[in-house]
């Protein structure tokens, strides 16, 4: 009991001092514009708890939390695939005091008509703390795309051009995904038949039981399977090679495909209408943040620092506003429906 | 065995370790069995928490509070209706009225030690095959498997609950409708959503299980009061004898099986297991028309099951980092906050620490069993507590739990919803059972199917092309058949008899 005692306040020292830290190294004044914050800040994540999302609003709120001084509530409302939470969203004041965690569904949906929240005139942005390119897997173990020990995706493309639907892809059915696989398709010219669900442990599992062929996923979400050996890499859908895989191909440099990628990013968000010099604040406090020890231990477990994963508030605001439009360009050359008056 | 052992040495030898082991288990059967307050909710509460504990004992905490959780939702289930989480629910269609008939100690007992001797075989089992069942799961069960292992579980549920085999099929066929609200599994398309956000996520299957047993319980309690008819239900504290018990040993060991293998199944757990077991108790048991009336297997094999699916859900979380549900899911978040992947690796990277979590889930398995023996004898005496105080403790944590569970306004509404409807069928005698059966695998069921018809090329008797499905499918089939005319023959009387009455 007195071992346990003695951790515990070794814990609330680390704690303290961490902190005490983390404020007097940090640029940003722990006190924001006319006081703000004087009352704790609620950021809404629109996933479930432990996920992806989840892990990731933890692992900014903390740093953030102690950069501000301030007490920082999280609130999972989760369902409808992400859209769910934005009613509570937009019932919220436009004070500062309510963030919305989301990611790239937030363009992509309006540019479907899934949801009348526009995020370029609706929000104000403020940092882009995960960026994640996609790539494709294939089970570790499967010879038929395997040349070498290395995984081969031209024994991929072979293989799927056998016949329309012959190549199965392990996919969530989220417009990024989507769009991505169907410029794949197009560029190689043939037709996979896609599974689609937004089970994580369905998704990767069916690829690792050899149910289906491929699984299209950023890296840092399957990268257990990969040391493991039970996927490995197979194309990246990116212009250049990473270099965490060098031997795997990529879609610009290997394959001449003058595309600029579609992005899984997870940002931060306020309500238009939020007073600038608090969108300001916030926007710099979640910037240091991102910056912190705590943080960065973050990015480098899930694999996020494959590319620069921030994007300050400028940049943001222009993902949001280019996504908008690169969205209606995809959905438009892939048939696909989208809102009227676009 | 030595792992076992060192594992045990581990958590017996460290004081802190014993004291979190206690207050998990303590704190599992508390959240488990206050109705709102699931184990769910004590997994999120305790999340960031888990962050200044050791690794060794975040993990144990969760292990514990997932065993004793399960456990304890089925002592409400079974005294007032009111499952304490949806794995618990078929505890209630039995639990509930054998406390009607003055057998609450029975049901309890029953419970007790089924929940201890399903989670004990399962955590052996977890031990001993981690590795090859993962294998062997994640290998020849897909979207096709299981589609047909919930068409075979669907098949049986028509006839629980109801005299009326019309009624029945009716009860399911509404609970599929509204298991279908929401957006499509493939596609994405809303449905039924009325223009409103809300419902794009669909009605989760909580809040209807709260408002289906506990909002319509108080509310068919409280016409009862209103009319001076209320009675309250008997306390009797007298356990099952080792003849009762002996007399459900093949009830027990199909159960623990079903519900090992429902655990192992990515993305499946607890509850399918709960429900495919009581099914099966159903189309196996001799006692077919007493279930729904107070029939003990019907507690039996919900209980075993649920808890056989804990330490099988260990299985792919551990071997694949595939969760089996949502605590499974936290639970990775937990390893991940300790720096640790769940995966192939784990067993390699923290070899003790996996064998100290499969030793605290043995170990809060065989505890439940203790416990809860002194439990039972105690905790019936809740029946004892006035009804106008009763009726509005559980309205207010039936609310807290239905709005805890994703902070949407409408699993509030939702609930109450359902509190009405399922007043409104209980007096009309439709079967509660079947549409809560029908949102839960018709969730499941259209998710599989879809992927399946992707699969099959949309041709659905391509499921036979396949040895595991074709049998399932082909059972389910024969079930359905076989259950028209069962019932005509158990209880065509009855129900001519019980339209007369009505007439």
């Amino acid at each position: 009991m007195k071992k346990f005692l003695n951790n515990a306040l070794l814990a609330v020292l680390a704690s303290a001092v961490s902190g005490f830290g983390l404020i007097a190294s940090s640029s940003v004044s722990a006190a924001g514009p006319d006081g703000y914050p004087n009352r704790p800040i609620t950021v809404i994540c629109c996933y479930g708890k432990g996920g992806g999302s989840d892990q990731a609003v933890d692992a900014i709120v903390g740093p953030a939390a102690k950069i501000m001084n301030a007490k920082i509530n999280k609130i999972n409302i989760t369902g409808g695939g992400g859209l769910n939470c934005l009613p509570e969203f937009l019932q919220a004041p436009a004070d500062g005091y309510t963030l919305l965690q989301h990611i790239d569904t937030l363009p992509s949906r309006y540019v479907e008509g899934r949801i009348d929240l526009n995020p370029v005139t609706d929000v104000e942005s403020l940092v882009i703390m995960n960026v994640a390119p996609t790539m494709l897997f294939i089970n570790g173990e499967d010879e038929r795309f395997i040349t070498d020990g290395k995984a081969d995706w031209d024994k991929v493309v072979a293989y799927a051009k056998q016949g329309e639907g012959n190549l199965t892809v392990s996919n969530i059915n989220i417009p990024m995904e989507l769009v991505s696989m169907a410029v794949v398709e197009n560029h190689f010219g043939f037709k996979a038949k896609q599974v689609l669900t937004g089970k994580s442990a369905e998704r990767f599992g069916a690829v690792i039981g050899g149910q289906l062929d491929v699984l299209m996923e950023q890296p840092g979400d399957v990268s257990k399977y990969v040391e493991a050996g039970q996927l490995k890499p197979v194309l990246a859908l990116w212009p250049t090679r990473f270099d965490n895989f060098p031997d795997v191909k990529a879609l610009g440099a290997d394959y001449g495909l003058d595309w600029d990628p579609l992005l899984r990013f997870r940002g931060m968000f306020v309500k238009q209408g939020t007073p600038p010099e608090i969108v300001e604040y916030l926007a710099e406090v979640f910037a240091e943040a991102y910056k912190s020890d705590e943080h960065q231990d973050f990015v480098k477990r899930k694999s996020l620092d494959i590319v620069d994963s921030f994007r300050s508030r400028a940049d943001t605001t222009k993902i949001i506003e280019d996504s908008v439009g690169v969205y209606i360009s995809q959905f438009r050359e892939l048939g696909l429906p989208i809102r009227e008056g676009l | 065995m030595e792992d076992f052992l060192i594992g045990t040495q581990h958590l017996f030898t460290d004081p802190i370790g014993i004291l979190i082991f206690v207050l998990a288990l303590i704190a599992g059967l508390v959240f488990g069995a206050v109705p709102g307050l699931s184990l769910l909710t004590l997994g999120a509460v305790l999340l960031p928490f888990t962050a200044y504990l050791s690794s060794t004992h975040a993990i144990m905490l969760y292990g514990v509070i997932y065993v004793a959780g399960v456990y304890g939702g089925a002592v409400t289930a079974i005294l007032f209706n009111i499952p304490g989480s949806v794995e618990n629910a078929p505890t209630a269609f039995d639990g509930y009225p054998m406390t009607l008939k003055g057998e609450s100690g029975k049901a309890i007992g029953y419970a007790v030690t089924c929940s201890a001797f399903g989670g004990t075989l399962a955590a052996i089992a977890m031990m001993a095959f981690t590795g090859p069942v993962a294998d062997f799961a994640i290998r020849n069960f897909g979207p096709i498997e299981i589609f047909a292992l919930v068409f075979f579980g669907l098949a049986v549920v028509a006839g629980i609950g109801t005299r009326s085999l019309s009624k029945g099929w009716l009860s399911l066929l509404v609970g599929l409708l509204i298991g279908s609200i929401g957006s499509d599994p493939t596609g994405g398309i809303p449905r039924f959503h009325f223009g409103t956000l809300y419902l794009h996520g669909g009605v989760h299957f909580v809040p209807l299980i709260l408002g289906f047993f506990a909002v319509a319980e108080v509310f068919v309690q409280g016409l009862k009061l209103a009319k001076g008819e209320y009675q309250s239900p008997k306390v009797s504290v007298s356990y099952p004898s080792f003849f009762e018990f002996w007399k459900m040993k093949f009830v027990v060991v199909r159960s623990a099986l079903i519900g090992f293998f429902c655990g192992v199944l990515p993305g499946i757990g607890a509850t399918l297991a709960a429900f495919m077991s009581y099914n099966e108790a159903v189309r196996w048991s001799k006692n077919r028309a007493n279930f729904g009336k107070g029939e003990p297997e019907g507690v039996v094999a919900p209980e075993t099951a649920n808890n056989a699916a804990t330490g099988a859900a260990m299985i792919p979380l551990l071997a694949l980092g595939l969760p089996g549900g949502a605590l499974t899911a936290m639970m990775i978040g937990v390893f991940n906050l300790h720096d640790m992947d769940v995966g192939p690796l784990i067993m390699l990277e923290a070899h003790d620490l996996v064998w100290v979590l499969f030793a605290s889930m043995f170990w809060a398995s065989v505890a439940i069993l203790l416990v809860g023996v002194v439990e039972a004898k105690g905790i019936v005496n809740l029946l004892r507590i006035p009804f106008p105080i009763l009726a509005p403790t559980i309205l207010i944590f039936a609310t807290i739990g239905a709005f805890a569970l994703r902070g949407n306004i409408l699993d509030v509404y939702s609930m109450f919803i359902a509190g009405v409807v399922g007043f409104l069928m209980r007096k009309g005698d439709y079967s509660i059972p079947a549409l809560v059966m029908g949102v839960i695998l018709g969730q499941i069921g259209e998710d599989t199917f879809a992927r399946s018809m992707v699969l099959l090329d949309y041709n659905v008797f391509a499921f036979f092309t396949k040895p595991i499905s074709g049998i399932l499918i082909a059972a389910g089939l024969i079930t359905i058949v076989m259950n028209i005319i069962r019932h005509r023959q158990l209880f065509g009387s009855y129900y001519a008899e019980y339209k007369d009455e009505n007439a």
